[in-house]
């Protein structure tokens, strides 16, 4: 709960819970407090920056690839200077220097990545962009564990989130593996059920590391990543439908391996509200059930006669998308994130935008759609908001 | 020292000491194994972490890997003791004692019509890859100027130990051209 504290020390001292000078104090305090602590905020944020900047140019420099610096120099001089980063983290860990810490430790991160780079360059290795990456965050994983703020886990879960992408659309991927056509990464069916698998991934990993102390900076960024992933999964949904895309059910096997332990995952974090978690998890089967008609009928749904229904299926997407992008919006609410909230709101009111260019064919057939489709929306939020003490209650013996 | 100090030390040993065992294995590959040279042709791409590189297939006879045939994996290809211009050709297994006539054999597989060996990537200093990429593609008079060395182990895998121009490894080739950019003399 965000507190207006002028407002909240003006009605203490009216209702004579503490005195005006105790009020004049604590406001007092708290700016000085609040300016100090965005200051460092401030210092924390621009110094990080500017080690990632520095070590992206340092990879940038590495790929130059100088003739002129033999190749053992060149690797020589890169260990040293991993090994003289290395003792500074370690000095700032004595001295108790955490900005300093994180800072050098972001720098060595990447350093590490550019000694991968170069290794390859000097031995003309064939490796993958996503073989690098994975070697790069399993070797930096305990060091990120301990980084003593935020960026190090931000840095380290975006590096898995490139490296998985990276991977599910190049020839090593599962699905090129064993479902695309020889030559071919990129297709429906690795496209549709990717952002399922990273949503219910990730999120099934957010929980798990909740539970565990050394990892729980993790949990927010893989909870990041996988509302993010769920929304981009909604949109697919939605497309999937749209344009009758045909899917091998098979390819949806590793979202129904990762959907219960996802669930389980969620109704074990009870750092959540019961409301929340159950927003959640609807969301989440939502993005999976939405393919199973089409996975399984495909060859039926493509059909000549099915064809004609078009306007049926595109209705489909839109209404999975809208209810969504809806437990998306509520989730919001529930965790007080206003502006995420309004966000979510005037995406669903985009998607019913969409449906007018998309089904409807005359202007008096969309209006008179929009119209009985914005009434039950109204409907629905009064609906919501009289009950939702009810409905609370119901998450809360659902998901205690 | 505190417990938290030591697990420190060990995460930032741990990277270290897992990019030197990359490095001595790479290392090791390259100098154990047994040296072939073989003609190449190809061109240049980039790839964000490690710089330019040369990407191209080795320069075999076109029975090696017919392009009418399916995709093979594995196949075994025999460097020819004792030939010159060098010459290969494709055996059934991959055992040294059974092949008295090869100098090595690198286990590879065909696709699309080319052997592919894991050694189609060399990188190249990238002031020097609008000239690299010109001479390694063969075309004209740049025909036939490019060749690999490889180092191949016992168990057929092999790795690259240099690209020759013209019978010259590249940085003693790039050094008498005095790093310039110019066409072949």
């Amino acid at each position: 709960m965000k507190l207006d504290l002028k407002k909240a020390t003006a009605a203490w001292v009216e209702q004579g819970l503490i005195e005006a000078e105790q009020a004049e104090a604590i406001l007092e305090y708290e700016r000085s407090e609040g300016k100090s602590r965005w200051t460092r905020v401030g210092l924390y944020g621009f110094l990080i920056l500017g080690g990632g900047v520095m070590s992206v140019g340092v990879i940038s420099l590495v790929a130059a690839n100088w003739e002129a610096i033999p190749a053992a120099v060149k690797l020589a001089v890169d260990f040293l200077l991993l090994a003289a980063l290395g003792a500074g983290i370690y000095w700032s860990q004595l001295k108790g220097k955490t900005i300093l810490f994180d800072l050098l430790g972001t720098i060595f991160v990447l350093w590490c990545l550019a000694t991968i780079g170069l290794i390859s360059q000097v031995f003309h290795t064939g490796g993958k962009l996503h073989q690098a990456l994975a070697f790069w965050l399993l070797i930096t994983f305990p060091l990120v564990t301990m980084g003593k703020k935020r960026f190090l886990p931000a840095l380290w879960s975006v590096g898995a989130m490139v490296s998985f992408n990276v991977w599910a659309f190049t020839e090593d991927s599962w699905w090129a593996q064993h479902f695309l056509a020889d030559g071919e990464y990129i297709d429906g069916d690795n496209i549709f059920p990717h952002f399922m698998i990273v949503a219910t991934a990730c999120i099934g990993l957010a929980g798990a590391c909740s539970k565990l102390p050394a990892l729980s900076r993790h949990a927010g960024n893989f909870m990041f990543w996988g509302l993010c992933a769920s929304l981009v999964a909604l949109g697919a949904g939605d497309i999937f439908w749209s344009i009758q895309e045909k899917l091998d059910p098979f390819t949806l096997y590793p979202a129904f391996v990762l959907l219960p332990l996802a669930l389980v995952a969620l109704a074990a974090r009870r750092d959540m509200s019961g409301a929340g978690r159950v927003l959640l998890a609807m969301l989440l089967c939502l993005s999976l059930l939405v393919y199973i008609p089409g996975a399984m009928f495909s060859d039926a749904m493509q059909s000549r006669s099915m064809l004609e229904h078009k306007v049926m299926f595109q209705l489909a997407g839109a209404a999975s998308s809208i209810t969504g992008g809806l437990l998306l919006a509520l989730y919001f609410i529930v965790r007080r994130r206003a502006a995420l909230f309004h966000t979510m709101t005037v995406l669903v009111a985009l998607r019913f935008l969409i449906i007018y260019f998309q089904v409807f064919e005359n202007l008096a057939y969309t209006g008179a759609g929009l119209v009985a489709f914005g009434l039950v929306l109204m409907g629905l939020a009064v609906a919501w908001y009289r009950s939702r003490a009810r409905l609370e209650g119901l998450a809360r013996r659902l998901a205690p | 020292m505190k417990l938290a100090h030591w697990r420190l030390l060990a995460a930032l040993i741990f990277p270290v000491v897992a990019l030197l065992a990359l490095t001595g294995y790479k290392a090791y590959k390259v100098h154990a194994g047994v040296e072939v040279i073989l003609p190449i042709a190809g061109y240049d791409p980039r790839d964000l972490l490690s710089g330019h590189y040369l990407i191209y297939r080795l320069d075999l006879p076109e029975e090696t890997c017919p392009a009418s045939e399916p995709d093979r994996d594995p196949v075994y290809l025999c460097v020819d003791k004792r030939s010159s211009p060098v010459s290969t050709h494709v055996v059934y297994s991959g055992n040294r004692t059974d092949h008295d006539d090869c100098a090595a054999i690198i286990r590879g597989r065909c696709e699309g019509g080319g052997f592919l060996a894991g050694v189609e990537r060399f990188y190249i200093p990238e002031q020097h890859s609008r000239l690299l990429d010109r001479i390694v593609r063969g075309w004209g008079k740049d025909s036939g100027r490019t060749k690999l060395v490889l180092s191949v182990d016992l168990a057929g895998k092999a790795v690259i130990k240099d690209l020759l121009i013209d019978g010259k490894p590249l940085r003693k080739f790039l050094a008498a051209r005095g790093g310039g950019a110019g066409p072949k003399p």
